[in-house]
């Protein structure tokens, strides 16, 4: 489970997050959606443990720096972060070793197959496209078998197959009672499995919607999302 | 012509009015200005007598035009001349625009971007004027020849390029060329420097001013003229600018008549340009790799936990260099034999504080800096202490080779004892270990601040001000005692106590990324 409580985070007097709280249950799915700025990624980044904040984030019960809650915790970044000069394979490897998992080889295997990896497994990290690099790290962060799995923009730069791919993992990390966070600007790639939606405008939760509910005025999602941010525009 | 004229003045009177938009910028140019007017109008020049031989200018003008030649063309070999942006990739290229102006455009501004780079060359006035009666006029020349120095190996590495990119034997074959050339020349050097009735560096600074090494392509030329103003004689000018102008335009006419269509040959660099510019932006370290990786055994093999980052570091390491040594450390070691070797009379103390002086420079990089800007090491269920001391083990390896293979050769050359040479060891140690942790603290402390000035006249300062105590305590015991063993190894353990105690302070550097603005 991920708690977020009362979340600020504040870039001197910019404040890029404001008394943000929200819960990701075990097994739920649970979406970002805002504009550009609207303070997605400093969220993500915070519950990641990357950045300083006031408030208070927990990992499945444990507070997200401690290293009970990193052993659980898998975060893919926005950007794709590979090393230059190791091999897709290698990576898995050191992912392996710094975690040390046991028996984690197959695991591997049956990632790279799955984001059509397998055959650039000797191919550098320098030599990926960013779509492969973007699969590189899907791939390293799924190998831990997280818990608490965070995603940041997960399908820029994905191709169709992956992007499909990666639908389908995150449906089996819900059913395998993961608790799921995305990131996204791209709504129509969420419609599908999304049990809980919270839209962010400048810094904070402008509204947040759970599937199933039938808002009062019959809203779809995309509809709220847009009624939402371009008053908050217009204002 | 007229949309390249156009699009030339356009970026120039932008270039003017963003300048006159930034006040800071505009305030820090005048600052330049006036402390250079200020070097220049209260320069005193030594009496004759005290003067140095005029042949040592010569010498240094020679390695400087040389050097950059050399450098800018091998650079060139692996990515072509970087004279567009992508921008002009982007419109210039495709634009039904003839190839020969647009090659013209690329080579005027290259020029002038060469001239630019020079200027730190004006700075260097007030010694000039005092060592060697330089004049304002003929630093102008030296700026001017180290302008069309850098233009023209821009060029020549172009042509190169365009000519040996198809091919890599052709590119290797290239490659050998320029080598020999530079060994040809260092064949030339080397009897003077050792056999010639004076020996030494003063026979080595007239062999390099004389006729012989004013042959040497572009470098010579250029210096040839430079000598040429300087002395007054018209025809010497004359003849190594023309055979200068002739070699350029020969390698214009190769360009355009053997390989017209030139822009592919230029793309890579401009993309490699395009790639430094963007990571220097968001705050990345811009590793340079070799063209052509040796993938050599894979798989990591060994380490677990926040340990398994010392042997990724090390496979990075094999795979992105043949020693365990950077360019950089291996010119400052070939540097430093030179100096103790010409200078041995002297003891090993200048060869301490000049590699001291030089490890500032060479301890800046690192793998561990890398591992700061990507989310893993944040990530890692590991106490961060332990984190931060395995990101830096391949650091503190590569310092502990490199005090050995400076002081073995060095301590022979200076018939050091072996318990000597191990005190010189600990003493490179004990800064290595102490400009690591002054360079951890920066990171913790500015590691937020992005302006590369700033940045790194802060980080001299800090360094600089770490290692004068270490500095001090050696020479105190040194003129106490009288004991070279006993100052080196006090010295290591003072600043082997102080990098400890600043590792300890920055232990939890690691439980956030804040400063490297993932």
């Amino acid at each position: 489970m991920l708690e977020v409580s009362h979340v600020t985070k504040l870039y001197g007097r910019l404040a890029a997050n404001r008394d943000v709280s929200f819960s990701v249950e075990d097994g739920q799915i649970a979406v970002l959606m805002g504009p550009n700025g609207a303070g997605k990624s400093t969220i993500i980044k915070c519950i990641a443990g990357l950045l300083r904040f006031s408030g208070e984030i927990r990992v499945g019960g444990f507070p997200n720096k401690s290293l009970q809650a990193k052993r659980q915790l898998g975060y893919l970044p926005e950007l794709p972060a590979v090393y230059d000069m190791l091999t897709v394979g290698e990576h898995l490897e050191f992912i392996a070793r710094a975690y040390r998992l046991q028996e984690w080889e197959g695991r591997a295997k049956a990632l790279l197959a799955r984001f059509e990896l397998e055959d650039k497994r000797n191919r550098l990290g320098r030599e990926l496209s960013k779509g492969m690099q973007q699969k590189l790290s899907i791939c390293c962060m799924l190998l831990i078998s997280p818990r608490v799995a965070i995603f940041d923009e997960p399908m820029v730069g994905l191709d169709p197959h992956a992007i499909r791919q990666l639908k389908e993992v995150f449906l089996e990390l819900r059913r395998e009672g993961c608790s799921v966070l995305i990131s996204t600007h791209m709504i129509d790639s969420v419609e599908d499995y999304w049990d809980v939606a919270h839209i962010m405008m400048n810094g904070a939760f402008a509204a947040t919607r759970r599937a199933g509910e039938t808002a009062e005025d019959g809203q779809t999602l995309e509809e709220l999302f847009f009624s939402i941010t371009e008053k908050e525009g217009r204002a | 012509m007229r949309a390249i004229c156009y699009l030339s003045a356009m970026r120039l009177k932008n270039n003017l009015l963003d300048w006159l938009r930034r006040p800071a910028r505009l305030v820090a140019l005048l600052l330049f200005a006036a402390l250079l007017l200020f070097s220049m109008l209260f320069a005193r020049s030594s009496p004759l007598g005290l003067r140095r031989p005029r042949s040592e200018l010569g010498a240094m003008i020679f390695l400087l035009y040389a050097l950059v030649f050399v450098a800018n063309i091998w650079q060139g070999l692996q990515t072509g001349a970087s004279f567009y942006s992508m921008a002009d990739v982007h419109f210039l290229f495709p634009a039904p625009l003839s190839p020969r102006r647009v090659l013209l455009y690329g080579l005027l501004r290259q020029a002038g971007s060469s001239l630019l780079i020079g200027f730190f060359l004006l700075y260097q006035y007030s010694w000039l004027h005092s060592l060697y009666g330089v004049w304002p006029d003929w630093l102008a020349a030296i700026l001017i020849g180290y302008g069309l120095c850098i233009f023209c190996a821009q060029l020549t590495a172009m042509a190169l390029y365009s000519l040996t990119s198809k091919s890599e034997r052709a590119r290797l074959a290239a490659k050998a060329a320029l080598l020999f050339l530079c060994a040809l020349a260092a064949l030339c050097l080397l009897p003077a420097l050792f056999y010639g009735q004076a020996g030494g560096l003063a026979a080595a600074a007239e062999r390099l001013d004389g006729l012989l090494f004013s042959f040497f392509p572009v470098a010579g030329w250029l210096k040839g003229a430079v000598s040429g103003y300087m002395s007054g004689s018209f025809w010497q000018q004359a003849g190594f600018l023309l055979l200068f102008a002739a070699y350029v335009a020969a390698l214009c006419l190769l360009i355009t008549r053997l390989q017209p269509d030139f822009y592919e040959d230029v793309l890579l660099a401009a993309e490699n340009s395009r790639s430094a510019i963007t990571a220097k932006k968001e705050g990345r370290i811009q590793e340079s790799l070799p063209r052509h990786i040796r993938l050599g055994k894979t798989g990591i093999s060994r380490g677990t936990g926040a340990g398994v980052f010392y042997y990724k570091q090390r496979l990075e390491d094999r795979r992105s260099r043949f020693f365990m040594l950077d360019t950089l450390s291996v010119f400052f070691l070939v540097f430093n034999w030179g100096m103790t070797l010409f200078q041995r009379e002297n003891g090993p103390i200048p060869l301490l504080i000049f590699s001291t002086y030089l490890q500032l420079f060479s301890t800046g990089g690192g793998r561990w800096a890398r591992e700061l800007l990507l989310p893993y090491v944040y990530l890692l269920p590991e106490p961060a202490a332990v984190k931060l001391f395995h990101i830096c083990r391949e650091s503190l390896l590569r310092a502990a080779v490199e005090a050995v293979i400076l002081h073995l050769p060095a301590g022979l050359i200076l018939g050091l004892s072996p318990a000597q040479m191990l005190g010189c060891i600990a003493f490179r140690m004990g800064f290595a270990l102490l400009f690591l942790a002054g360079n951890i603290l920066i990171e913790r402390v500015l590691g937020g601040i992005h302006n590369r000035t700033v940045l790194m006249m802060l980080y001299f300062l800090i360094l600089l001000l770490f290692c004068i105590p270490g500095v001090l305590l050696a020479v105190l015991l040194y003129a106490a005692f009288e004991n070279l063993v006993l100052s080196l190894a006090v010295s290591f353990l003072f600043n082997a106590a102080v990098s400890a105690l600043i590792a300890f302070l920055c232990r939890d550097m690691l439980s956030y990324a804040e400063l490297n603005q993932l």
